[in-house]
């Protein structure tokens, strides 16, 4: 579905190498899990993908559905069914989420937007997120908490139905109580769209426990550097990062002395 | 479809600016649109919220607050060539209170906002705050210019003033929801130009004129 491959990307003024050879696949319906330390590159990744315009891809290509990403604009990859969670969602004074979603599913199917239709699944979805239903009618994300903002950004992801979930660290900002009723919507959703696949950036494995994944990739100095299922994020919390066991042998620890 | 109880939002007159004159506000909430260049003179005797849209027109407007003066101006214009805005703020009593929010849009050339505040000696306990956002498009520039003129200790003045487009990261945001980029800049805009009026009228007026952007470009 998602084929990454060989990606080098910079910052726009070509000044930092953020992304440097990295490969990813992600077939129908698969749950893929990324961790890695802070600044590796996670989020350039996920921006990287939706085109973000502070970043240039120097080689290597990104298909979607066997369609080049590369070529289209970040909102031409979202109609094709990708959504994408940032780490800090924006704030938007004056649009209202209302506004936002008529206008997103307008702009999907070229036509007007069935209000009742329309209405009905937002308090459906409002419901089941345990969201305060007033919130249709506010600005996007203006003085929400962070993790109302997390919870506003999946209801959009319910009411667009997408077929690509790109999440960076939804756990964050969300309480523990949050978090479930968040992943059980996403797995709900997942159950009843077999075919839709997630990439998921998270420093925590409670969210794996939540979201199962079924693959897990250890990324360090932009690429992925190891790749396992579960067990290797447990791994990860325990141990720490393969890196960080690197950078202590290189600067001459007891392990190092030893040999 | 559509449930028939939908609540009718109200409807408020909406005044012209035409005429040099000085204008007494017959409401606590008043809408004006300009339709000609000018030199107006608002006196502000109590607690008043003005909006007003100026689509490309160079105003003078003077504010004197009196009494138990207490303003609130949302002031948004457009402009497609060199347009200066000039809004003087006279305190003119003591405890008197201004705040002005002006929101420009600025197409082709040269916006300029002139801004003054003024607190004269004596006038205690005065709040006269100013916040300014020139965003532009296409050729478009900006300048702001805010001038506060205060001669008296217990006062609270404030100003802030952006000039710049529209904030990338809001753009970019709405491009993932599906938005196109143009899309996008017509939902920022409108708020932006619009902000919390609740008058329909008035509302119209704004989003018919960037309807007419968004068809030309
Ligand atoms: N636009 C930019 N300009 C300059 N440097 C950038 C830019 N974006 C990212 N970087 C740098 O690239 C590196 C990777 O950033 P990125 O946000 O992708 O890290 P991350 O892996 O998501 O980290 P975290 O776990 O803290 O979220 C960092 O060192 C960051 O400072
Ligand atoms: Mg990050």
């Amino acid at each position: 579905m998602l084929e990454i491959k060989n990606i080098f990307s910079k910052t726009k003024d070509g000044k930092k190498e953020i992304l440097k050879d990295l490969s990813l696949t992600i077939q129908k319906g698969e749950i893929h899990a990324i961790m890695g330390p802070n600044g590796v590159g996670k989020s350039t990744l996920s921006k990287v993908i939706m085109g973000h315009p502070s970043y240039q891809v120097t080689s290597g290509t990104i298909t979607f559905q066997g369609q080049d990403l590369l070529s289209l604009s970040t909102d031409e990859r979202a109609r094709l069914g990708i959504y994408y969670i940032m780490q800090d969602p924006a704030q938007i004074e004056g649009v209202t989420n209302s506004e936002c979603l008529r206008t997103a599913l307008r702009e999907r199917t070229g036509e007007p937007v069935n209000l009742y239709q329309f209405i009905k699944e937002m308090n459906e979805n409002i419901t089941s997120l345990k969201m305060d239903k007033s919130m249709i009618h506010r600005s996007i994300n203006q003085g929400f908490s962070g993790g109302e903002k997390k919870k506003n950004e999946v209801l959009q992801l319910k009411m667009l139905k997408p077929k690509f979930i790109l999440l960076d660290e939804l756990d964050s900002g969300l309480d523990v109580d949050s978090l479930k009723i968040v992943c059980q919507n996403i797995n709900d959703y997942l159950k009843e769209n077999k075919d839709t696949s997630v990439l998921m950036i998270t420093h925590y494995s409670r969210i794996l426990d939540l979201i199962k994944p079924d693959y897990v990739h250890e990324m360090l100095h932009g690429t992925i550097v190891k790749t396992g299922d579960i067990t290797l994020a447990k791994e990860i919390e325990k141990n720490g990062y393969l890196g960080l066991d690197g950078l202590r042998e290189n600067e001459g620890s007891e392990h190092d002395e030893s040999e | 479809m559509m449930s028939p109880n939908k609540i009718k939002q109200e409807e408020k007159e909406v005044l012209e600016l035409k005429e040099e004159k000085t204008i007494t506000l017959p409401n606590q909430e008043n809408y004006f649109i300009a339709t000609q260049d000018g030199t107006y003179h608002f006196t502000i005797k109590e607690k008043q919220t003005i909006y007003l849209w100026s689509d490309n027109y160079s105003l003078d407007l003077t504010f004197q607050i009196k009494e138990k003066g207490d303003l609130t101006l949302y002031f948004s214009c457009l402009s497609c060539g060199n347009k200066e805005e000039k809004i003087q703020i006279f305190h003119e009593t003591s405890k008197t209170t201004s705040n002005i929010f002006c929101h420009g849009l600025s197409l082709e050339q040269k916006l300029t906002f002139t801004l003054h505040g003024t607190v004269p000696k004596n006038k205690k306990g005065c709040l006269c705050n100013q916040n300014s956002i020139i965003h532009h498009v296409k050729q478009g520039t900006g300048e702001i210019k805010p001038n506060l003129y205060i001669d008296e200790y217990d006062v609270i003045a404030n100003h802030s003033a952006f000039v710049g487009p529209l904030k990338k990261e809001d753009i970019f945001y709405l491009n993932t929801k599906g938005i196109s980029t143009e899309l996008a800049t017509h939902l920022l805009l409108k708020s932006f130009l619009i902000g919390n009026s609740k008058d329909q009228n008035y509302n119209k007026r704004i989003e018919q004129r960037l309807e007419n952007l968004k068809n030309r470009r």
